[in-house]
């Protein structure tokens, strides 16, 4: 089971879900990280 | 451009939204991070791995979690990691497969044997696939070909079975005759329909009638279907899942007698032994017949089986008009299977009933009588 690119690509476009959250958890890390 | 414009828009938005929660406390902020984090994943394991999903949610709060995940990424309910549990299949235990089975007997005659094959290999898949801890390789629910004469009740036997196991007698017909690899999949930029029916009811029955006749292309994507049990469509790099769905295929088979077949192609012992029937009697690409769940071989009714399944089309009809058929003579029932010729079946069986049943049907509904009785009119003297 290996994550690929063009998984996560067609998640991004299909759901405006997986985009929130996605930027969110991002922005999280890179905030409580820093 | 638009892309990055949007992506940067979206971290603005978050970026915003992580700064006003930043006052509170960075614990809330790990939580919120955290949640994000798992519902990022909950969406990828939903798309691409359900069957390992299945796995990590026991709990009825890790269910009511994955399918409020489900409604806001739209995704459907078939598909997630409680659909075992919460099926939109109505035959689960092996006691609603033994109900199903007396059920389809009643309306279907003369395949008695298919109808236990097929429900006994659809009851051991679902097991089968309960008890599966990976989803790659996954085919369809299970698949099907039903070699036979033409017009002895294939499709009448698919319904049925889709009803039985669907609570839908939605069946999606394809003629493979007709059929090209485009107007099945599509074409870069339009989809075929097949993929828009997967999508919106993932749990649907597909037939291929005259499987003997499809070109190369539909084959291949019948075989990657049978197999893999997901297709891509044409220019599009995610692949649509067809693991809910049964497929059945039918191919004609000559209409010959059984006692008229040579002994041991009358009774066949194992898979085996019907592929090479199958292969054998009807011009079918052999990677068909091997990626099949099931091979049934279907054979012409007897005049018995013509007779009930006469009666009960009779009845049908006249149930449809409220009105009860209490008695038909047997000479009427006679007459009507001796119509019944080889190479058509029962294909036109309903309308020459509707037109035997005509006049009398009108005499019981002018006079106001729930119950009818067929039987021949003595002929006149002079």
């Amino acid at each position: 089971m290996s994550i690929q690119r063009n998984q996560i690509v067609a998640l991004w476009n299909d759901y405006w879900f997986f985009r929130i959250n996605l930027t969110l958890c991002v922005i999280g890390l890179i905030y409580l990280l820093g | 451009m638009f892309r990055f414009l949007q992506i940067l828009f979206y971290i603005v938005i978050a970026w915003w939204l992580v700064s006003t929660l930043a006052g509170i406390h960075w614990i809330v902020l790990l939580a919120g991070t955290t949640m994000a984090g798992t519902n990022v994943t909950v969406v990828y394991m939903l798309r691409e791995h359900p069957a390992v999903l299945v796995r990590f949610t026991n709990g009825i709060f890790w269910r009511g979690y994955v399918h409020c995940v489900c409604f806001f990424t739209g995704q459907p309910p078939c598909l997630d990691g409680t659909s075992e549990s919460r099926p939109s299949l109505k035959l689960q235990s092996a006691n609603d497969f033994e109900l199903a089975s007396k059920r389809a007997k009643q309306v279907v005659r003369g395949h008695d044997d298919v109808i236990d094959s097929m429900l006994s290999r659809l009851h051991e898949n679902l097991t089968l696939r309960k008890s599966r801890k990976t989803a790659d390789q996954a085919g369809p629910l299970a698949s099907f070909l039903l070699a036979g004469p033409e017009g002895i009740g294939k499709r009448h036997l698919s319904r049925v079975v889709a009803k039985l196991l669907y609570g839908s007698a939605q069946v999606e017909v394809y003629d493979c005759g007709k059929l090209t690899k485009e107007s099945l999949l599509g074409t870069v930029g339009q989809k075929g329909k097949l993929f828009d029916i997967v999508h919106r009811t993932p749990c649907v029955m597909l037939l291929f009638e005259n499987i003997e006749r499809a070109d190369e292309g539909v084959v291949t994507a019948i075989v990657q279907l049978l197999t893999i049990g997901k297709l891509v469509p044409p220019g599009e790099a995610t692949a649509i899942a067809f693991q809910q769905t049964t497929v059945v295929l039918t191919g004609c088979r000559s209409a010959k007698p059984d006692a008229e077949r040579a002994p041991e192609t009358r009774e066949p012992q194992s898979l085996r032994t019907s592929i090479e029937l199958v292969t054998s009697e009807i011009q079918i690409d052999a990677r068909i017949a091997e990626a099949v769940t099931e091979v049934c071989l279907l054979s012409a009714p007897n005049d018995l089986v013509k007779a009930e399944v006469v009666a009960l089309q009779m009845q049908k009809e006249c149930r449809d008009h409220g009105v009860t058929l209490s008695k038909v003579a047997p000479e009427i029932l006679a007459v009507q299977v001796l119509q019944i010729v080889e190479g058509e079946g029962f294909q036109f069986v309903p309308q020459r009933i509707q037109k035997l049943v005509r006049k009398p049907l009108m005499e019981a509904t002018e006079n106001h009588t729930t119950s009818l009785s067929l039987r021949i009119r003595p002929q006149s003297c002079a």
